[in-house]
């Protein structure tokens, strides 16, 4: 690995051709250059707080120039299998069942992986996956669903750990193709807001595995700046239901002509957690109707707009840092394609830019803290719970961290036999 | 004989030129996009010029006739293309997927031929309470569907007793055979006690008739009565409901599948369709229909070997 090989991979997320999903990320970068035998210097159009985090993320990994030359478009497909440079090495690539990894041996690091070999099967239903985690055949697995959290509750809960999660589920309001002016208007959100019991979406529809909350931002991503974000999130309260406030705001909101159609992906837990929400609303006198989507459907539907025929969504967004920058971007347009109500608030916009450019934690905390005022007033999305990391692990094994690193740093090398 | 197989093969051809361009159709017109999983991302961050860029690449925006064109020529070629969603050429995907599904639907169909026509067999012979309690042992499998059942095995012989895997495929054929007995049974269960239930009826008929009774009367052994005469002549009403049978399993081999956690045609199948992977779905519907086809062929095949009076209107 060169440092050539290093600025090439940066540069890569810039070319439209590569239809980078970090490019987003690269919007401040003016030049990218090789220093000496052992540097590569990026330079920025303007202070950008979030490019230093997101080198440890995807964004920064590196490919060699001519394996990525040699394969063009084909990179990152079966035509040309991935070349590592990290403590194991690709054995097998069963597409779309398995994928196999043994030890690379002559990995830089002097620690070398605790495994001789490790295998990732794709197992799509819960219940195949609790089964097999309880007779052995899979022996770990991260972010199990909320049915299969309760179903390992019950068999084996000493195997489930749990550690912070980065990502929250929201309940949001979409523009339909049509343009037409959004259904369900700002009252209506909030009175959604006080009628849901988040209490009980966590327990029942995520297996106890969630935390009810108030803040649009993950609470981990909120890490900086003295006491500044403890003082926002204490300003958010507890979450707790208000039928007779959420029945005020909807007298105040008007009479509400036809009924709000929810999509949600069909699986079980989320018609659960659909249902939920309908109940909420008819309790208020807000009618919800249901509308299922196939999965995978329903995913599509986060990239085509011309899909989301309907008023609400559901959707969990993940932060990549621990900046809620990453978070509150949606509402910027750089990042706006997933601003699905197509919310516009030009306080936030520029506060979030002077945010993105503000190197001093403590005034970058506080220019935040406004943002997350005017989104939690605004319901701009209706946050519902905050996710912890699960991640269960089979008596015979030991070691996968249970922290929400490990989409982001080679976690397997340190997982190995547990003691007997 | 040469004109009949040129005019089945033909037939064959035009069978699945029409279903596949049907499916074809389906497909284009159906609501969604297979955008997301051509770009590949959990998270939407797709410019609208990335868009573009695929649309125009993969020919989404292309009408119906032109896209089927592209795809029909490609096969004539010996180009199926490769999945959009996995960037695999399909034949590979299917490759690897095939010996699954045709053994969980081969091993399906013979150990429910086996038992059904055993069980059905015994309870014609036997006496009264024991044909009773067999007529409600296979009422109750046959109501019970192929995915409850599958919940039941699981957590009886794979969680409770650990005698079976509970999800895989397993490696090598030995364990691959292992893989499959659960759901095998899972996929068979309905068949085997239909055609247990059709071998009693039929069996009981044939044993009532002039020729049996005459050779009971007779005293030829019993063995060669139920045999030659009984079950020979009971064959056809069986072989023409495992047809059926064999046919309904492979729609039923996607919900199993499903629940074994086995990587075979149908959970490719389904995935394919929700991703609206055209050049999967394709392919693997022609395998159906062609699997279908040759189902068929196979048991007119047989009726011409069982029944003389076949074969002798075929002369």
């Amino acid at each position: 690995m060169t440092p050539q090989d290093v600025a090439f991979s940066l540069a890569r997320h810039m070319d439209p051709a590569t239809k980078s999903r970090w490019a987003r990320y690269f919007t401040n970068v003016e030049a990218i250059t090789v220093e000496g035998d052992h540097g590569v210097k990026v330079k920025l159009k303007q202070p950008d707080v979030m490019f230093h985090a997101v080198m440890a993320t995807l964004a920064g990994a590196v490919v060699k120039k001519a394996h990525a030359e040699a394969h063009q478009n084909a990179i990152g497909t079966p035509q040309a299998l991935p070349m590592c440079s990290g403590p194991f090495k690709l054995a097998a690539w069963n597409v779309g069942s398995s994928i196999q990894l043994v030890r690379n041996d002559s990995h830089w690091n002097a620690a070398k992986p605790l495994s001789s070999r490790f295998e990732f099967k794709f197992v799509t239903d819960t219940a195949a996956q609790v089964n097999g985690l309880l007779t052995g055949e899979l022996q770990g697995m991260y972010g199990p669903t909320g049915n299969a959290i309760a179903g390992l509750k019950k068999a084996d809960e000493k195997g489930l750990h749990y550690g912070r999660g980065f990502s929250n589920y929201n309940l949001i309001p979409n523009q339909r193709p049509s343009g037409a002016p959004l259904v369900v208007s700002d009252k209506i959100r909030q009175a959604l807001s006080l009628a849901i019991d988040r209490t009980a979406v966590a327990r029942n529809v995520f297996g106890g595995a969630a935390l009810p909350t108030l803040s649009p931002a993950p609470s981990a991503s909120l890490s900086y700046g003295g006491d500044v974000f403890p003082q926002a999130i204490a300003k958010l309260g507890t979450p707790k239901v208000d039928l007779e406030a959420a029945k005020a705001l909807v007298a105040q909101a008007g009479p509400i002509t036809q009924p709000i159609i929810l999509a949600y992906g069909a699986r079980s837990d989320y018609q659960l957690l659909a249902t939920l929400i309908q109940d909420a609303g008819r309790k208020i006198g807000v009618p919800i109707e249901l509308k299922s989507v196939p999965y995978g459907q329903y995913v599509a539907g986060f990239f085509d707009a011309k899909l989301r025929d309907y008023d609400m969504l559901m959707m969990t967004k993940n932060v990549n840092m621990t900046e809620p920058l990453d978070f509150y971007s949606v509402f910027t347009p750089a990042f706006d394609a997933l601003n699905f109500g197509r919310y516009q608030n030009k306080d936030v916009i520029e506060a979030l830019a002077n945010a993105r450019a503000e190197t001093d934690p403590a005034a970058r905390a506080r220019l935040i803290a406004s943002v997350q005022d005017i989104i939690v007033s605004d319901k701009a999305w209706i946050p519902l719970v905050e996710f912890t990391n699960t991640v269960y692990m089979h008596r015979a094994i030991t070691g996968a961290p249970a922290s929400y690193v490990f989409p982001y740093y080679p976690w397997a090398a340190g997982v190995g036999a547990a003691a007997r | 004989m040469s004109r009949a197989i040129t005019v089945r093969t033909l037939s064959v051809a035009s069978t699945l030129l029409v279903s596949s361009f049907i499916i074809f159709a389906a497909m284009h017109y159906s609501p969604g996009s297979s955008l997301a999983f051509i770009l590949g991302g959990g998270e939407n961050t797709a410019t609208p010029e990335q868009v573009a860029l695929v649309e125009a690449q993969y020919g989404l925006k292309d009408p119906l006739f032109l896209r089927y064109w592209h795809w029909i020529s490609g096969v004539f070629t010996g180009d199926w293309g490769r999945s959009y969603a996995m960037k695999e050429d399909v034949w590979r995907l299917l490759g690897a997927r095939l010996p699954t599904t045709l053994g969980l639907i081969a091993l399906a169909c013979t150990m429910s031929i086996f038992f059904g026509v055993a069980v059905g067999a015994l309870a014609s012979i036997a006496g009264r309470t024991a044909g009773i309690a067999i007529t409600a042992v296979t009422t109750v499998g046959f109501a019970t569907p192929g995915f409850v059942a599958a919940i039941i095995l699981v957590s009886i012989f794979a969680v409770k007793l650990g005698w079976f895997p509970a999800l895989g495929s397993g490696e090598g054929f030995i364990d691959g055979l292992w893989h499959l007995i659960l759901p095998s049974v899972a996929l068979g269960l309905t068949t085997s006690c239909v055609i247990a239930r059709i071998t009693r009826v039929a069996m009981t008929a044939e044993l009532g008739r002039e020729h049996v009774q005459t050779a009971i009367i007779r005293g030829v052994p019993k063995h060669l009565i139920l045999w030659r005469h009984v079950l020979r002549n009971a064959l056809i009403p069986i072989v023409t409901v495992s047809r059926i049978a064999a046919a309904t399993m492979v729609a039923g081999t996607v919900v199993i599948e499903f629940a074994f956690g086995l990587h075979g045609l149908g959970t490719l199948l389904i995935q394919a369709v929700q991703q609206k992977d055209v050049p999967v779905v394709q392919a693997i519907s022609v395998v159906l229909v062609g699997a279908y086809v040759l189902v068929n062929f196979v048991v007119d095949l047989l009726y011409l070997l069982i029944d003389p009076r076949v074969r002798l209107a075929n002369r």
